[in-house]
């Protein structure tokens, strides 16, 4: 008997000292304190491009504890995250569906604050046709101001489809986006401001004229009735300042103090990225906005531009390898040369464009672990099984009729299309699940 | 392209390297001189500012600090590294360089005017489509080591109904090429290498006609008058120093001939210049006689072949091409040693020197594998062989000159703008650098 005592203490004590009590969990972590504007920085995919595939790779070379800490089998854990492995609400991350299963209309509807442009005129105040895509900005009737961007000629609903749909699964994941509306209007509902100002081909600005707002819209996709789809994306209030940047902290935001590359939630964006196949997540596809609200002012993080998310690569639908290699693997590179080309990735061969509004999505052949996003990312790099398993508990809430309503909020015209996007976002899901999940967790949060 | 966004790079450091010195100086006289700290212009966080969060300051750990100074020349070089690109791409230069590229009017023209001419660039002129159906151009290109190419010519597409299938060309050019290299003629020719001066004052007219896409043919009536001088590079001795004039047909007067020429040209590559898979080939005949001094007519006949085999996947691609090059003299006649077959120099035996060797006939063959390694960037490995000859009884396996190499490759969606390589053979190895593909 008193053996049997014994064992039972010794047992409970072992199992009390691995899992210790988790009372009171921290759900908020005030980082909205009122501090004055940090300075804005630009953000760019040039240096996006040597950051990740050059200098991060050097600095992790020589990160000596880092390295150790690796081969140990004992990364650094994310800070910010409290005793149930949860992240708190923070100007990064609100917990939505992982914490509280949203309705099914509320992930349809996306972030909203209100119903999208009003009205039935919309005046152009400026006009591009320089960068991948050529779009313009509109005010509305209540002088609110969107960004209008479009589908390629080829490709009807094939951008606009992935924004919305992307946007919206953001959204309810947690992070902060832009409002994103699905509009259609015909050329005769735009009019020119007179002060509106044109960016051409070469990055010269000058007045708009309406020979420029009809080049810009014979670069888009037009339907048969002769008006177009579009995303309306309402500017975001506040005082942009760059993106955020995957490692460090911006050093003049008091407000941040954890090395972004240690935020679980900005390493388990690896993972909602894969199942959304956002590959071009990088520094420029994420902005830092300084807000008031409240009487005071701090910077609140965004995601913006999902463009290129899900089947598109936003002007064309996407080339085999993305998420398979970053533009410059050099992992891949360095096995590919030692076998003298006789490696060459099965995923580089030429694949079918079964639909043009949804372009190349699949969960055929989707290895989460192995998915890689354009460019290596810091934070990504340091993501631990943990993070995760964070990410796709989430990620495992949520419902095939919540996944069918976020596809049915990009109203695309082709059902096939629509329910074949279906399927392969809901076969992601549940191989994240299978690969990250050990155990019953998420089966039971989803029931 | 990737020179011209080196230098776009460099500039654009430079220029924020300027602003920001500028900034900063303008700051500290604003703020008296005193330098800006990291915390937030209302001061230090108050005390309690981190009260309520999840974690403290003083609980994140910092790098090490080896790890700190190893990458301490990161952070500086990183930072006017990014902004300078950043300021770069905000001002779109890289695109309105290519704008200015690709100008139909008026666009710059980069790069040498064959093996060993040096580097240089100049300007391409056109009236493009403004006076259509004709079009007016020209060219003006000047290299390090004074070559010259200036052209100039009209064009016209007479036929509506043809579009752009039949047109009808003339041109004037004129080419100074000062230090072109001679080592003798025929397969065996010695090691002593030697330059001469050749000038040409070429005029055309002719028409090309596409029936299909894939077709093209063409006729012309060619003058040239070439005149030849004592080399100009001060390293070797001139040709005519070296070899007795009787014995290299053309050394001393040059050659002015008059050439009615046609070729057919077939090809179904597809994608860019870097293709993967398809075949490529052009056939050309021209009947060349003297028209001033010397004793000079010959036929000749070029063959260039091309063919493109993808190895069980797009990355992996088997490229071959056969060069024939014939020169048949007429009668009694001779051919004007500039006019004979070379071999030598980056697009035939590329461990060579340039025009390293010389005949009347020459057949070449270059093998290349080539594999992508990401996206951007390619590997090959390559071997050419072949020999020059000046009949038939000369063309024998002893002959047979080899070389062979590797290097780097790198391309856009569809085409190869550089590239780096070695190339060795049993007399010399050459590194190459060169802007677009071989073949």
């Amino acid at each position: 008997m008193f053996l049997r005592i014994a064992v039972m203490m010794i047992v409970v004590s072992i199992v009390a000292a691995a899992e210790p009590k988790c009372d009171n969990p921290v759900w908020f972590d005030n980082d909205l304190k009122d501090i004055q504007s940090p300075k804005e920085w630009g953000s760019g995919y040039y240096y996006d491009f040597l950051e990740g595939t050059f200098f991060l790779q050097t600095r992790q070379a020589f990160d000596f504890p880092r390295t150790f800490r690796k081969i140990g089998g004992n990364p650094k854990e994310a800070y910010n995250v409290n005793c149930e492995g949860g992240v708190p609400d923070s100007s990064w991350f609100t917990n939505r569906n992982g914490k509280q299963r949203m309705s099914v209309e509320k992930i349809r509807r996306g972030f909203r604050t209100d119903d999208g442009p009003s009205g039935t005129k919309f005046i152009v105040t400026r006009g591009k046709t320089a960068g991948i895509t050529p779009g313009f900005w509109i005010r509305d009737e209540k002088g609110n101001q969107y960004i209008v961007k479009f589908d390629p000629p080829k490709n009807p609903e094939l951008a606009t489809g992935a924004e919305i749909i992307a946007g919206n699964l953001f959204y309810a994941i947690g992070y902060n986006v832009p409002q994103n509306t699905l509009i259609q209007f015909r050329p005769e509902q735009l009019s020119l401001d007179e002060g509106a100002k044109f960016t051409d081909d070469r990055g010269v600005k000058r007045k708009m004229v309406a020979r420029d707002l009809e080049v810009i819209l014979s670069k888009a996709a037009k339907k048969e009735d002769g008006s177009y789809r579009a995303i309306a994306s309402k500017l975001l209030p506040g005082k942009p300042l760059g993106g955020f940047k995957f490692s460090g902290t911006r050093k003049d935001d008091p407000n941040d103090i954890i090395p972004h590359e240690h935020r679980r939630e900005v390493r388990g964006l690896r993972v909602f990225s894969a199942w959304l196949e956002h590959n071009d997540i990088r520094v420029g596809n994420s902005l830092d906005v300084y807000v008031e609200e409240g009487g005071r002012g701090f910077v609140r993080h965004y995601l913006i531009d999902f463009g290129s998310t899900l089947g598109s690569d936003t002007a064309f639908p996407n080339v085999p390898i993305v998420g398979h290699e970053h533009q410059m693997d050099m992992r891949v590179a360095a096995k590919v040369l030692a076998t003298g080309g006789i490696y060459q990735p099965g995923w580089r061969k030429p694949k079918l464009v079964q639909y043009p509004g949804i372009g190349i999505y699949s969960a055929e052949d989707f290895d989460p672990r192995s998915w890689r996003q354009n460019f290596p990312l810091a934070a990504f790099e340091n993501m631990t099984e943990a993070d995760a398993r964070w990410a796709a508990e989430i990620i495992a809430s949520f419902t095939n009729e919540q996944i069918w309503a976020a596809v049915d909020a990009a109203e695309f015209s082709d059902r096939d299309a629509s329910e074949y996007l279906k399927q392969q976002l809901i076969a992601r899901r549940d191989i994240i699940e299978r690969t990250y999940i050990k155990g019953p967790t998420s089966q039971t949060a989803r029931k | 392209m990737i020179l011209f966004r080196c230098f776009i790079f460099v500039f654009g450091i430079v220029i924020w390297s300027a602003s920001v010195c500028a900034q900063e100086k303008e700051r500290n006289t604003q703020k008296g001189g005193s330098a800006a700290g990291t915390e937030n212009s209302k001061g230090r966080p108050p005390a309690g500012f981190y009260d309520d969060r999840i974690v403290k300051p003083e609980q994140i750990s910092k790098r090490p600090m080896i790890a700190r100074v190893i990458v301490a020349p990161f952070g500086v070089i990183g930072r006017p590294m990014e902004k300078g690109l950043n300021y770069v791409e905000e001002s779109r230069a890289l695109d309105r360089l290519v704008i200015i590229l690709n100008h139909p009017n008026i666009r710059p023209v980069f790069g040498n005017l064959g093996d060993g001419s040096g580097f240089g660039g100049g300007a391409y002129l056109s009236t493009a489509d403004s006076l259509s159906p004709f079009k007016i151009f020209g060219l003006g290109h000047i290299t390090s080591k004074r070559y010259l190419h200036g052209l100039a010519g009209v064009s016209v597409r007479p036929s509506p109904a043809l579009g752009e299938k039949l047109e009808l060309f003339t041109t004037a050019e004129l080419r100074l090429r000062p230090e072109e290299d001679f080592w003798g003629m025929g397969p065996q020719s010695g090691t002593t290498r030697t330059n001469y001066d050749l000038q040409n004052r070429t005029v055309s007219a002719g028409l090309t006609y596409r029936p299909t896409t894939n077709w093209r043919t063409g006729t012309a009536l060619v003058y040239d008058s070439a005149s030849v001088f004592g080399g100009r590079d001060k390293r070797f001795p001139t040709t005519q120093s070296v070899f007795p004039v009787d014995t290299v047909p053309g050394l001393v007067e040059g050659a002015a001939l008059l050439s009615p020429t046609a070729f057919v040209e077939y090809d179904r590559r597809g994608r860019g210049n870097a293709p993967i898979r398809g075949f490529y080939a052009m056939a050309t005949i021209a009947s060349n006689d003297s028209v001033g001094s010397g004793d000079y007519g010959f036929w000749s006949y070029t063959v260039d072949s091309r063919f493109y085999v993808p190895l069980l996947s797009d990355g992996r691609v088997l490229a071959a091409r056969t060069l024939l090059w014939f020169n048949d003299p007429k009668g009694g006649s001779q051919v004007p040693f500039f006019r004979m077959a070379q071999l030598g120099d980056s697009q035939t035996l590329r461990g060579y020197d340039s025009q390293r060797f010389r005949g009347n006939n020459a057949a070449a063959w270059n093998v290349e594998y080539r594999t992508d390694l990401t996206g951007f960037v390619g590997a090959f490995a390559f071997t050419d062989f072949g020999q020059v000859f000046d009949n038939r009884s000369e063309f024998n396996t002893d002959n047979f000159r080899v070389t062979y190499g590797g290097g780097l490759q790198f391309k856009s969606r569809e085409s190869v703008f550089l590239r780096v390589y070695l190339a060795k053979s049993d007399e010399s190895s050459r590194f190459f650098f060169t802007l677009g593909p071989t073949f």
